[in-house]
């Protein structure tokens, strides 16, 4: 409302740090997060600074159709601001393998630390290039998917969290090298 | 185990001093860097911490160090204890914060998300007292930017 007194001040802005309000918005789910952009100018992009971003069969099942989530994964990535430590996809079948090439091009610029990509489908996916330049992962969990580096990489240095479920590693040995992997 | 008890002396911004058991107080990550560091004197100053909210986190600390106290009762006293002012809460987090509780500070961060939560912006507005400053326009605008999240 217009005829809010001057002497009135945001009290949630006012009172805390940008950190733990970050915090506090990344523990809404992502609709209300995103809801939040009406309050007022001050609050239109906070949001766009959540560090975690899931996008699971819960938040598929929300729309009536997939084309409808597909749009809105594409526009809260454009909308987002900073690093992404935490992303995780999955819970549909309708997901096409060139939309999570470019989702995962897109994570390679925000120092991701832990990613999630189930596929479900009957065809593996193939990894892209760019998944092996993610410097920080700590955590990966793939899913239905073909392990193909390319022939210079030389592994997930901060790595320490694997889970494969169906992946086909290409070529077959490279599969003893990452079983192996030391987790320093 | 060590056979006595050792206790800390904190003293809050207001001069007020409590003296607590040491195995409570290192509930704090900060007062526990200061014990480790060998930092500790006599009194371990908190300059961002107020009697008042001091007063409840030290109810908090010494509910969840209770031995052999159950998980239903620890959650019934959570739920009691944030339920207080918001002035009060945000005294709390910055208290926790501080004093780099991870548990703490995540409870009352959870508790200001459900007061969010499933508001309509007109109602969040009302309870954090945020003033409104788009015009018709601009919120028709952001509202398009977002369908999703308005529906």
């Amino acid at each position: 409302m217009k005829s809010a007194r001057r002497c009135d001040v945001d009290t949630i802005s006012n009172n805390l740090p940008r950190d733990i309000l970050d915090g506090i918005l990344g523990r809404l789910p992502l609709k209300d997060a995103a809801k939040s952009s009406i309050l007022s100018k001050d609050w239109r992009y906070k949001w766009a600074t959540r560090k975690e971003l899931e996008f699971d069969y819960h938040f598929f099942e929300s729309f009536a159709h997939f084309q409808e989530a597909k749009t809105i994964i594409y526009q809260v990535l454009l909308l987002h601001k900073g690093p992404i430590l935490k992303f995780r996809l999955g819970g549909s079948n309708l997901i096409r393998f060139r939309d999570i090439d470019h989702w995962i091009l897109f994570l390679s610029k925000k120092n991701v630390e832990e990613l999630t990509i189930r596929v479900r489908s009957d065809n593996d996916y193939h990894l892209p290039s760019n998944l092996f330049t993610f410097e920080k992962l700590r955590l990966l969990e793939v899913e239905n998917c073909l392990f193909h580096p390319p022939p210079d990489f030389k592994g997930f240095k901060k790595l320490v969290n694997l889970g494969l479920h169906c992946v086909t590693f290409l070529p077959d040995s490279i599969k003893e090298s990452y079983l192996s992997m030391p987790i320093s | 185990m060590s056979s006595s008890t050792k206790f800390l002396t904190l003293k809050t911004n207001d001069k007020e001093e409590f003296v607590l058991d040491e195995a409570i107080a290192i509930r704090s990550q900060t007062i526990k860097n200061m014990v480790e560091d060998d930092c500790v004197s006599n009194v371990i100053p908190l300059p961002n911490v107020d009697s008042k909210t001091m007063i409840k986190v030290i109810e908090y600390w010494k509910k969840h160090s209770e031995e052999g106290i159950s998980k239903d009762k620890l959650m019934d006293f959570d739920k009691a204890f944030v339920k207080v002012d918001q002035s009060i809460l945000y005294a709390l987090i910055l208290a926790a914060n501080f004093l780099n509780d991870a548990e703490m500070l995540d409870m009352i961060c959870q508790e200001v998300a459900n007061r969010i939560k499933g508001k309509t912006p007109e109602e969040i507005r009302k309870e954090f007292n945020i003033e409104n400053d788009f015009t018709p326009e601009e919120e028709e605008e952001i509202r398009n930017e977002n369908v999703w999240a308005f529906e």
